[in-house]
């Protein structure tokens, strides 16, 4: 029988935690959203100063790259390349900000992050992920 | 339509006693008190509950889901939070009012209303900052959870 790994309240936390952490060292006041591999919430926290809109965006990107394992900023290069038909993918918000969680080679989950400009929200989802990686 | 159903609903469900306005939108540091006192109700029953925090526009706040919970309830934690604070009242009032049965039936048209206990308005100062909901018990569960993590800004 396959076996899988899964994310715990205790694994969100702690991306939460350094996410957060990366965000406020650059002054930046975001939406950060912690999805499993079904792209349902595990974990949501948005910043004072956050807009309410930036609270649907951070799942959306955070969703985009845990069920489809790769980051929703990959999904933008598509589209820029000129395949527009992948802005009529189902469930795909196709802006740079969510990253797939990849543990011992399997996707558990994804970060999103909405509030500041795309690399940023990027640098602060990856910023989370790093830290459950590095245990 | 959707306008005119609203407003027959504000006027023939006022029947609580209830914060009649909204205030500035909860922060996240409330939000954070509202949830280590809801988690730790959930941890006290021995539940594992997805807890949802809203502002005053029903937009999220702070969600946690606890392992073990069903993953529906990430979806309906948020759901009866979102109709809490857009209709200030809880879902306890909501599910009461639809078991008297008639035309109360009604109740299951107005639009994002969540009839099952677990969501509560987050009230400081007699004015509504948002609101929680909880879901993975069963509603009586919920509802106590819900009620703990309202009562941490009291």
């Amino acid at each position: 029988m396959k076996t899988r790994p899964e994310l715990t309240l205790e694994d969100c936390l702690k991306i939460h935690a350094a996410a957060e952490a990366e965000a406020r060292r650059n002054h930046w006041n975001v939406a950060i959203a912690i999805l499993d591999d079904g792209g349902h919430l595990l974990h949501f926290a948005r910043m004072d100063g956050a807009t309410p809109a930036n609270a649907g965006i951070a799942i959306e990107k955070g969703r985009t790259a845990a069920f489809s394992r790769r980051s929703s900023g990959k999904w933008e290069e598509m589209v820029k390349s000129g395949r527009t038909s992948m802005m009529k993918m189902p469930g795909i918000l196709p802006i740079q900000g969510g990253m797939p969680i990849v543990v011992e080679g399997t996707c558990v989950g994804g970060v999103g992050v909405s509030g500041v400009q795309s690399a940023q929200d990027e640098q602060i989802a990856q910023a989370g992920i790093d830290a459950l990686l590095k245990g | 339509m959707g306008k005119f159903l609203l407003a027959i609903a504000a006027a023939s469900l006022s029947f609580a006693v209830q914060a009649q306005t909204y205030g500035a939108p909860i922060t996240l540091e409330q939000a954070r008190k509202v949830m280590a006192a809801a988690e730790a109700e959930a941890r006290k029953g021995n539940l594992n509950l997805s807890i949802a925090i809203v502002d005053t526009g029903g937009h999220m706040v702070l969600m946690q889901r606890m392992d073990g919970a069903f993953f529906a309830s990430a979806a309906v934690a948020g759901d009866k939070a979102w109709s809490a604070a857009a209709y200030r009242r809880t879902g306890k009032a909501f599910q009461d009012r639809l078991a008297t049965g008639g035309a109360e039936i009604r109740i299951l048209r107005l639009r994002g209303a969540n009839p099952i206990e677990g969501g509560d308005p987050i009230v400081v100062d007699g004015r509504v900052v948002g609101a929680i909901g909880v879901s993975g018990g069963s509603g009586e569960q919920d509802g106590v959870v819900a009620r703990a993590g309202v009562a941490a800004l009291k």
